[in-house]
């Protein structure tokens, strides 16, 4: 129940962060996907079922403000938040290197899915060139503020646990 | 360590058949009755929340700002009031020229000229997504706005249009989103040439302007203004100066680079064109 609350909490940063970044920081000139981040950081924490409906839910909410519904992001952080509950599962957590390098990945696998599926880049963007140029500046922007959250989360979250374990 | 088990496994696959009826959805675009209605929702719920951190971010901003350059918004406020007292002047000798013109355009018969009415707006967000270029504005169908409305900066350049309204917001597709299109034509008034402006792909300030005819008389640093032709935005508004010509289609038809008057990087405000 306290980890739904913060995950909202989360989400709803993420949201904001990700519609008003571009306003605060003109001159980057480049949005990081605090929404995938926050989808990956779910399902890592929770699994495999939470990272579905959040990357379902998520996706939604950045597809709603794209003026469809349904459409490419719903599908793509569905897809997304499975594969990274299922690599959650099967590494140890309290690396904090595992996620970061884990969002790097994601984040090439969702530009390698996204295009394809928006049916105006399909036919006029050179996908390799996209591929090399943009897309992996775009993965290492997002793995590094992965890794920020990430210890974040480490140091409040698994730290205070494993204290409380050891002495009381 | 967590293994695949039967009832992960059925899980999974029953996740991926979700996935896939919802690719069906989008794929076809099946109209599914309630939808629309859960979409303005969850919007209406949304925007009010971001509209109120940019509300609070730009209210701290504005503070600091205060404080920073008090000295020179004295000093531009003297200046102001001083080109201001200048303008009347103009504006009172500007009146005795419309008087004169309406006079005249009676007499020739012609068509009023009238100015459009609009509406401003504040931008509050960007589109989610690095492959549209899409702003969120904090007016709605209250404010009296609709899908397709013609959006403008403000001073006057040619910004987009509305592509999705809900009550208290609405978003607005951007002149150099990859799916916009608006025919163009040439100031100058011995070639009004005119072509298809149409925005390009991660290259925020310029569009190209294509099908312009072979023979039409197209140069460098040409003004090119909304053409009217298709009735779904208002003749005459700037979108942009040629920076180049080049020959397309293995030279039956030409093309051009159109850098855009608006900055969509540093837009914050914008007008909305409502009785067009």
């Amino acid at each position: 129940m306290k980890k739904g609350v913060y995950y909202t909490l989360f989400s709803v940063i993420a949201l904001i962060l990700q519609l008003q970044f571009r306003l605060y920081l003109p001159f980057l000139n480049f949005t990081p996907d605090f929404l995938l981040i926050t989808v990956v950081l779910i399902a890592f924490l929770s699994g495999t079922k939470a990272g579905f409906f959040s990357g379902l839910i998520l996706g939604l909410i950045q597809d709603i403000f794209l003026g469809s519904f349904f459409g490419v992001y719903t599908i793509s952080k569905a897809l997304l938040g499975i594969i990274a509950g299922i690599i959650g599962g099967k590494v140890y957590k309290q690396n904090i290197l595992i996620p970061p390098i884990t969002v790097f990945f994601i984040s090439i696998l969702q530009e390698i899915l996204v295009i394809p599926l928006i049916e105006n880049l399909l036919f006029t963007v050179d996908f390799w060139n996209i591929l090399k140029n943009y897309a992996i500046k775009f993965s290492i922007f997002n793995s590094i503020l992965t890794f920020v959250v990430y210890s974040f989360i480490y140091y409040f979250g698994f730290n205070k646990r494993n204290r409380r374990n050891y002495y009381g | 360590m967590n293994k695949f088990n039967n009832t992960s496994l059925i899980i999974i696959g029953i996740f991926l058949l979700l996935i896939a009826s919802l690719g069906i959805i989008n794929y076809f675009s099946i109209n599914i009755p309630y939808l629309s209605f859960v979409e303005q929702g969850l919007h209406n719920i949304l925007t009010p929340i971001i509209s109120s951190v940019n509300n609070l971010i730009t209210g701290v901003d504005n503070y600091v700002q205060r404080f920073k350059n008090s000295g020179e918004i004295i000093a531009e406020n003297k200046k102001l009031k001083k080109q201001l007292a200048e303008e009347k002047l103009d504006n009172l000798l500007m009146k005795k020229y419309q008087i004169q013109n309406e006079r005249l355009r009676k007499l020739l018969d012609f068509k009023e000229l009238t100015s459009y009415k609009t509406q401003g707006a504040k931008v509050i967000g960007y589109g989610p997504s690095e492959w549209e270029e899409k702003i969120l504005i904090n007016k709605g169908t209250n404010d009296g706005l609709k899908v397709g409305m013609t959006v403008v900066t403000y001073n006057g350049s040619f910004a987009g249009k509305i592509d999705y309204v809900a009550d208290n917001s609405a978003q607005v597709e951007l002149v150099n989103d990859s799916d916009f299109v608006v025919a163009g034509i040439v100031q100058r008034d011995e070639s009004r040439a005119v072509g298809l402006v149409k925005g390009t792909q991660k290259d925020s300030n310029f569009n190209i302007m294509d099908s312009i005819s072979w023979e039409a008389d197209i140069r460098k640093n040409d003004l090119i203004l909304t053409s009217g032709l298709s009735n779904s935005f208002p003749k005459g508004l700037p979108i942009g100066k040629i920076k180049e010509v080049s020959t397309d289609n293995y030279g039956v038809s030409q093309k051009a680079r159109v850098d855009l008057f608006v900055d969509l990087n540093t837009i914050e405000e914008v007008l909305i064109i409502t009785d067009f």
